[in-house]
């Protein structure tokens, strides 16, 4: 188990990477790092693997601090995100390199360098130096080199961000396979939404060197801690409405601001509310909200804006107000761009966020 | 942009200018070669005459009347000497300030600074402090003195270190830190990861400075012709020593100067595939 | 706005062919993505329409008039590109306005051009501000501002969202869309993303290999492929694609494939009949269901279940070949089971098997 506690890093004296992170990544999990660039996630990697030393804080393996460890003392094996193949070694040579380090025998590292090869679909170039390869086999190369090794922590820096999107489906599955195979501890950062939900045990999400939630996909696809989070899990990301409370006795109407009604709440439900008239907003996922038919009691009317097909299904964008709301509809649909239309929301799928943080998810309402 | 066809005419006018260019660059060359073949009779006469009968005496008269091969054996000994200890020395010192910035960066600058004295503003004190040192006993044995390989070996050294160093840094820079950390995180200790991955990396870029360096020190006449009188003389004195009282030997001196430029060809020609590649690759570049 | 014609159009660089001879027509008002992997020749192809290429071969009109040798800056075309190059010592304002004064614009025009595409693009509150502090998309914005400014009659972008982050992609995703609804600007999109070029186009061209596989709007491209490379380029996940034989069994034709044998729907008895003993077959991930629902069922051992919250995706392995189906959230099948695998008979595709053989090439790039 590792510990990263109130972990503080500045480049320099201005540029901040990490604020005062506190993280654990728990023995054999698949830890997913999931932020925009820029948010701080190769610089965690760093920590760990001892390559950049916290400017404040601490790092614990088993309770244990182990800042003063130096690399190559700490059984990691790290994937980097520009790939760092020796251009003077062959990618055979490249994938061997780590278990020449350690002093294996020749015929073992050989087999080894085969399997990885297989998996990752890079057999037939063992024998080409790294200048001759295109970017998403290098990167393979890069992957290989990391996960050839038995070690204590894998760390894996946006491994799979420079394939195309049918190796990086073909791969990213491999990947999680081999990780339950191993039993591994692996800590893997990324910028898709879709990779940390498929592959992450828990996800910690990342914005500008501040941890904003950690928890299992399902925590934060479905009880996002703030907007932040809510809009960045998730394919396509969530929309918001805003709303203005209004107090009814036992409950709450929450209603646009042209006066449409979006979801009415019991009061006792809504502890987290503060009563001043900071911005609030109700948040739907595309596949949770869907236009309205006949009978449905709670819609909200607006005009679709634009549509985009995605092949098995075309996303409508709603305005509503001076808001958009992504509808997800099949693709066979008949809609169309200025067309007025209600849509209509289960009631268990209400997202409502004050100042941008989340006060509740999905309580059923009156 | 769009490209246009060429004309013929441009064409013509392209190679043209070419051809003179070339001819501009090679024919001292060519005339130093020609020059070393022809009988004394042949070498001065106006206009300068093209067909001759080759001879080899220039060339039996500078090796043995002048004995220009201990030139070339003291040249060797000295040239390579000094470039190793250059391409060592500057290849740790570029690396320490590459990657630790040692100094943020002024004593980069104050190292470099030193490059800018003309030699012959160092000619003095170094004649000064060889000439002591050449009496101490230590001086005796190293042959750091006047007229001992020792001095110019120092002198080169001291000269091409700043160069070398700021070449060197920058191909040390090219080369992606991550390279450095994926070898210890697989266990290599900081000098083998030197070893194993930064030097080989880093290997056209020392080429390259060891190619500059020694041909620095092959072709440098100051140093050698004030530090050095008959024992340890190079073979730029070595030639110089052709234009006696009786007259300058234009056939030996052209022969003695084409033995001289050979190794450097033929060294050069050996090293280009890798100068090259390392003149792309790294410093002068940046 | 123009309409835009290319016949017979040939780009060669040296000896190497990047375009092979294509012919397409692109209407006025019009939004046409160019879609393909790197090295297809969609960026060769907008490079000529822009004049910053010549043409090898054939000819490019626009508005019915030939342009082959209409110098760029005399097309009336404007071109937006992946780094938007913005200047950093001059403010936006000066930055868009930088094309018109370099066309020598009198001031009072360029003033008005200048607020009133600011207005459109959104930028009005960051006219005086230096370029330095702009977040990647309102730089973004400001580089199609800069390129929308001179009202160009063809507008080319090429790759301009990829290096944006999910969200900022989506929004300028949606911005541009909208931008060219409301002013139906004529526009050419490169991009290799294929939802990029399904959610934004109204006609997709792909190509690959220098040659336009197809071109057609955004759902046929998807539900009716022409080829195995359009099937498999396009759809998220990708295509299920695997080799079988087929045989005339009585007056049906049936599937075999890793020992196991389909009998194939009437409707596409055409399509075997004409493919005769050795197919490539294909199925969307969508298509495929766990469970045993109809004529078309497979046996597979699954190996992989990834939860997506909104969707499952998972991996099943029938002998060499690995399928992927999208399922509901609450099917989580275990790594191991052995499990029917059910293809949707309404859309599986059968393609010839020598189609299939570029695919894995491409797959290996």
């Amino acid at each position: 188990m590792y510990e990263l506690k109130a972990v503080h890093k500045r480049y320099g004296l201005a540029k901040v990477a990490l604020r005062k992170i506190d993280l654990t990544v728990r023995d054999k999990e698949f830890l997913v790092i999931y932020g925009p660039a820029g948010a701080g996630k190769s610089t965690i990697l760093n920590i760990l693997a001892g390559i950049t030393r916290p400017t404040t804080g601490d790092v614990l393996r088993d309770g244990v601090s182990i800042l003063h460890l130096p690399p190559e003392r700490r059984d990691a094996a790290m994937a980097f995100e520009n790939y760092a193949l020796y251009s003077h070694l062959s990618v055979g040579e490249n994938l061997a390199f780590p278990l020449h380090a350690r002093g294996m025998a020749r015929a073992e590292i050989d087999q080894r360098v085969k399997r990885i090869a297989e998996i990752l679909g890079i057999g037939h170039l063992l024998d080409r130096r790294p200048g001759f390869l295109s970017g998403g086999q290098r990167q393979r190369v890069a992957l290989g080199r990391a996960i050839i090794r038995p070690a204590d922590i894998y760390l894996l820096d946006e491994p799979v961000g420079h394939l195309d999107a049918k190796l990086r489906h073909k791969i990213r599955a491999e990947l999680k396979a081999l990780a339950d195979d191993l039993n591994a501890t692996v800590v893997f950062t990324t910028t898709s939404s879709r990779e940390a939900l498929a592959l992450g045990d828990r996800v910690a999400v990342l914005n500008q060197g501040r941890l904003e939630q950690i928890g299992t996909p399902a925590d934060l696809y479905h009880r996002p801690a703030n907007a932040f989070v809510a809009s960045f899990v998730g394919d396509p990301p969530m929309s918001f409405i805003t709303v203005e409370p209004r107090r009814e006795a036992d409950r709450v109407a929450f209603v646009t601001p042209d006066g449409m009604p979006v979801a009415t709440l019991r009061a006792d439900a809504l502890d987290g509310l503060r009563p001043a008239d900071a911005s609030i907003q109700v948040g739907f996922r595309s596949n949770e909200v869907r236009l309205a038919q006949q009978g449905d009691s709670a819609a909200l009317r607006g005009r679709v804006d634009v549509i985009e097909h995605l092949g098995h299904s075309k996303i409508a964008l709603v305005g509503i107000g001076r808001d958009q709301v992504s509808v997800s509809v099949p693709a066979h649909t008949s809609i169309h761009v200025g067309e007025e239309v209600a849509i209509a929301f289960p009631r268990d799928a209400v997202h409502l966020f004050q100042d941008a943080r989340a006060v509740v998810h999905a309580v059923p309402s009156v | 942009m769009l490209q246009r066809p060429t004309s013929f005419a441009t064409e013509v006018l392209r190679y043209g200018l070419i051809v003179l260019v070339l001819a501009f660059i090679v024919f001292p060359i060519l005339w130093m070669v020609v020059t070393s073949f022809k009988p004394p009779q042949d070498v001065m006469v106006s206009p300068p005459r093209f067909l001759f009968t080759p001879t080899l005496d220039n060339y039996v008269h500078a090796i043995w009347e002048k004995n220009f091969l201990f030139y070339i054996k003291n040249t060797l000994f000295i040239s390579v000497t000094s470039t190793v200890l250059v391409v060592v020395a500057g290849a740790l010192a570029a690396y320490s300030f590459a990657r630790y910035n040692v100094g943020d960066g002024h004593i980069l600058f104050f190292i470099l600074s030193t490059k800018m004295f003309p030699a012959i503003a160092v000619i003095l004190p170094y004649f000064l402090i060889f000439r002591d040192t050449g009496k101490t006993a230590v001086g005796r044995f190293l042959g750091v003195g006047l007229d001992q390989p020792g001095a110019l070996i120092i002198s080169y050294t001291m000269f091409n270190l700043p160069f070398a160093i700021w070449l060197l840094v920058s191909f040390f820079q090219d080369i992606p830190r991550e390279l450095e950390h994926s070898a210890r995180l697989d266990g290599l200790s900081r000098m083998k990861v030197l070893r194993k991955v930064v030097f080989p990396l880093a290997a056209p870029g020392i080429a390259v400075t060891g190619v500059f360096t020694l041909i620095f020190c092959w072709n440098e006449f100051l140093f050698a012709y004030i530090l050095t009188r008959k024992t340890a003389s190079t073979i730029t004195v070595g030639v110089e020593s052709f234009f006696t009282l009786q007259g300058i030997l234009w056939g030996p001196v052209a022969a003695a100067a084409t033995i001289s430029v050979l190794p450097m060809m033929a060294f050069v020609l050996l090293m280009q595939r890798y100068m090259v590649r390392g003149l792309t690759f790294g410093a002068v570049r940046g | 706005m123009a309409s835009i014609k290319a016949t017979g159009l040939v780009k060669r660089y040296g000896t190497v062919k990047a375009v092979h001879g294509i012919d397409f027509e692109i209407a006025d008002g019009e939004f046409v993505a160019i879609l393909g992997p790197s090295g297809c020749g969609k960026s060769s192809t907008m490079r000529m329409i822009a004049g910053l290429e010549t043409v090898s071969e054939g000819t490019i009109e626009i508005d019915g008039k030939v342009v082959n040798d209409v110098r760029a800056r005399d097309r009336n075309v404007a071109m937006s590109f992946e780094s938007y190059a913005l200047y950093p010592t001059i403010s936006i304002y000066e930055n868009i306005a930088f094309p018109l004064r370099s066309a020598g614009m009198n001031a009072d025009e360029i003033d008005r051009r200048v607020r009133d595409i600011a207005e459109k693009m959104e930028l009005v509150p960051l006219l005086g501000l230096k370029p330095q502090g702009l977040s990647s998309g309102q730089a973004q914005r400001v580089g199609l501002a800069r390129a929308l400014v001179r009202k160009p009659s063809v507008f080319l972008l090429d790759e301009p969202i990829s290096h944006l982050d999910t969200r900022q992609r989506y929004r300028m995703r949606r911005f541009i869309k909208q931008l060219h609804q409301q002013y139906h600007y004529t526009m050419i999109y490169v991009t290799h993303d294929q939802e990029e070029a399904l959610a934004l186009a109204d006609r997709v061209m792909v190509m690959s290999n220098g040659l336009i596989q197809q071109m057609a709007p955004p759902d046929e491209i998807y539900a009716r492929p022409v080829n195995a490379f359009v099937a498999g380029f396009v759809g998220e996940p990708p295509i299920n694609f695997f080799d079988c034989r087929l045989a005339r069994d009585g007056g049906r034709w049936t599937l075999a494939f890793e020992g196991q044998t389909l009998t194939l729907p009437e409707r596409l008895s055409d399509k075997a009949a004409q493919l005769g003993s050795e197919a490539l077959a294909a199925v969307r991930p969508h298509f495929l269901s766990i469970g045993a629902n109809g004529p078309l069922v497979l046996e597979g051992k699954v190996f992989v279940t990834e939860e997506l919250q909104d969707q499952n995706l998972v991996m099943v392995d029938v002998g060499k070949v690995r399928f992927t189906l999208v399922a509901h959230p609450s099917v989580r099948p275990r790594r191991g089971e052995v499990v029917p695998l059910t293809i949707d008979a309404d859309h599986l595709l059968l393609f010839p098997q020598d189609n299939s053989r570029r695919i894995d090439d491409d797959l290996a790039a």
